[in-house]
């Protein structure tokens, strides 16, 4: 689970990047895993650390900072409802976000 | 001598009185100046630029080149000495000071250097090494420069919240009200799955039962 939460992270400053360009980003994940390797920028498992590498690229080339911070669960229910496809219930408790749809960018699949 | 940044941009006339009473003061005290340069907002010290105009840190473009065509060439290397896998984690070392990302693709060439062979031993490079030799020289083309807020505090100025579930990945940014709802397609998907050699629960040999 800890890739599939870091390529969340990889694809979210990948598809934020212009628009957080110059900025110190402090990413929410509720995923100890992810946390971590997105704080200390290594990994013994190489699937993670080509995400890592990844972000550290994106990072570079737009000049933004990045730190995760692990919440619980339930204080990251907007993300959680959206990886759940439950677009409606996520539009209905956040006003005004449906005019900012995104779409997201890819990130590369170590082969 | 250095313009240090000021709101109201460079103070030239200001840094070139200043610089005039500096050198009076040491002529006075027969301090010898060695070497003086400026008053200028863009100056290399220790080997790292700093530019007050653009409130960036830089690679000096000499060291830059040199350091891109260091980088190629090992990149086509099979095996090299152990002296020379740690000049070149030197090098790179010294550059993380502008590529922030940078240290994580150096621990390979310290953990080679350092595997207790003597300097002029021959190491073989692992195919692994060039990822971070191919990162180092995207990071570096890409942007030889780091903005100078990358040496503050981190102080968060954006939020994104993210979350992966079995089949999807979902991300918000507080700060833009972007959002995206991606469903993970069988490429992705087949990636993170991982079935833990302890979880064959089909031939019921799991740890747990």
């Amino acid at each position: 689970m800890g890739e599939l939460e870091l390529r969340a992270i990889a694809m979210a400053v990948a598809t934020f990047a212009e628009s957080l360009s110059g900025s110190a980003l402090l990413c929410i994940t509720d995923n100890a895993e992810a946390d971590l390797a997105i704080n200390r920028r290594s990994s013994k498992m190489p699937k993670i650390r080509h995400l890592i590498n990844f972000i550290g690229i994106i990072s570079h080339q737009h000049h933004i900072r990045v730190q995760s911070r692990l919440v619980k669960r339930d204080d990251n229910w907007r993300a959680d409802l959206l990886s759940k496809h439950q677009v409606d219930a996520f539009l209905a408790r956040t006003p005004g976000a449906a005019l900012y749809a995104t779409t997201p960018q890819s990130v590369p699949i170590l082969p | 001598m250095f313009i240090p940044p000021l709101p109201t941009g460079p103070d030239h006339a200001h840094a070139a009185a200043t610089r005039d009473r500096i050198i009076c003061v040491c002529e006075a005290l027969g301090l010898p100046i060695a070497k003086f340069e400026g008053p200028s907002s863009r100056l290399v010290f220790l080997g790292t630029g700093i530019d007050t105009d653009s409130m960036r840190v830089f690679v000096p473009e000499q060291r830059l080149a040199f350091v891109l065509g260091l980088l190629r060439d090992w990149r086509t290397k099979r095996s090299a000495k152990v002296r020379d896998i740690l000049s070149l984690a030197g090098q790179l070392s010294f550059l993380t000071r502008v590529v922030r990302w940078g240290s994580p693709h150096i621990a390979q060439l310290f953990a080679l250097g350092h595997a207790g062979r003597s300097l002029g031993a021959h190491v073989t490079l692992p195919q692994s090494l060039g990822i971070s030799l191919q990162w180092w020289i995207d990071a570096l083309t890409a942007s030889p420069w780091s903005s100078l807020l990358a040496f503050v505090p981190f102080v968060h100025t954006a939020v994104v919240e993210t979350d992966a579930s079995k089949d999807g990945i979902g991300a918000f940014c507080p700060t833009s009200s972007h959002w995206f709802s991606h469903r993970l397609t069988g490429a992705e998907l087949a990636s993170a799955i991982k079935v833990a050699p302890w979880a064959n629960w089909n031939s019921g040999r799991s740890r747990w039962l």
